[in-house]
């Protein structure tokens, strides 16, 4: 039912967008900023990168008004043009070195933020020996297969929506998603 | 009984029910498998890890100017792309969908260069000539994408459609 109101609210929004209501624009961002910046910044691992394919991505959104229809869910078809966008992105970038530190700190120098509010120094490197081991298991992953782990972990996206935003079958894409679960668990079994 | 992992409806059930995602009767069906199947056993505890692992990673906060950018390269197109903003419009609306991106350039080529003969002196210096063509290349480009965009939103119908079927989902 919450999913039906959501793709109400978005598709009224867009709707809005195309009259050229710059507001509803701005709530549209508002609901799908964050999830989409964190999309990316975890398929291409790079903060800068990230929040410029993001924009591309809500720009994109914004030509497209004047002849947007409300045929899909709002969120599939943004994360669908994000997921193109990435994978190019990936793909041109193959062999290059674009990735930041995985000890780089996040935008302004804050440093990352700990579950514990006073983790020891020792729980510390821990959590960044876990955290590293994490990003390493997703970036050795196929591109599209990334994609949909995250999709499916992070967005809480189904496999229908899934499939929609990679454009694959539903069946194609659960055979995906347990590849990409079995590399992860063959990476990761060892934690605990 | 056969092993839940040979086909991928199993598989897709096993991750559903390891990520907590399935629904009672699926659950149940899942669980009595468990109970004879040691392999999908393994498979579901190693992956209830797994996925305890991967919300170790918080992506943080996205910037506090990302808005302020992006509304400026907003602005920024809208003050540059009337003509190409109206022509997307006509061609999406009266083209079929295949043939849009070949008339889009077709049209802008045409446009350009009866803009050219007609408005350029043949004195005007090169540099001018290949800023105007740049310009208009990067709209034709700019309009390829917004068409692609919308290709895709088309291509979503069916998928949205198999989407209100219950019997597709989990």
């Amino acid at each position: 039912m919450e999913a039906v109101a959501s793709l109400e609210r978005d598709a009224q929004l867009m709707l809005r967008v195309r009259e050229g209501d710059t507001l509803s624009f701005g709530l549209l961002l508002e609901r799908h900023r964050g999830p989409v910046v964190n999309f990316m910044y975890r398929m291409v691992q790079n903060r800068g990168v990230a929040e410029e394919l993001a924009q591309e991505a809500f720009l994109r959104v914004y030509r497209s008004r004047t002849t947007y229809e409300p045929t899909a869910k709002f969120t599939t078809w943004l994360f669908r043009i994000s997921t193109h966008l990435a994978l190019n992105w990936i793909r041109d970038q193959k062999g290059e070195k674009g990735k930041e530190s995985l000890d780089d700190t996040f935008p302004g120098g804050a440093a990352r933020q700990f579950s514990d509010r006073c983790p020891t120094v020792e729980q510390r490197l821990v959590f960044e020996a876990k955290l590293q081991e994490v990003r390493r298991a997703i970036e050795l992953l196929p591109a599209k297969q990334r994609a949909a782990v995250l999709m499916h972990k992070y967005e809480d996206m189904d496999y229908t929506q899934i499939a929609a935003a990679l454009n694959s079958s539903e069946s194609a894409i659960k055979s995906l998603l347990f590849r990409a679960y079995e590399a992860l668990r063959a990476r990761l079994a060892h934690f605990s | 009984m056969r092993c839940l992992m040979q086909n991928d409806e199993g598989a897709g059930l096993l991750l559903s029910y390891a990520n907590n995602k399935l629904g009672a009767t699926a659950s149940t069906f899942v669980e009595g498998h468990l109970r004879i199947c040691p392999d999908c056993n393994r498979t579901v505890e190693e992956q209830k890890r797994v996925w305890h692992a991967l919300e170790t990673w918080d992506a943080g906060e996205v910037s506090s100017d990302f808005d302020r950018r992006l509304y400026a390269r907003v602005d920024a197109e809208s003050a540059r792309g009337g003509f190409a903003r109206w022509t997307s419009g006509m061609i999406a609306r009266w083209t079929p969908v295949p043939w849009r991106p070949a008339l889009a350039t077709a049209a802008l080529c045409a446009t350009l260069a009866g803009g050219l003969l007609i408005q350029l002196p043949a004195s005007r210096p090169m540099a001018v000539q290949d800023s105007v063509a740049k310009t208009e290349r990067v709209d034709v480009e700019q309009l390829d994408r917004t068409l692609q965009d919308l290709q895709m939103l088309k291509e979503l119908n069916p998928s949205l459609q198999a989407e209100a079927n219950p019997g597709s989902s989990i």
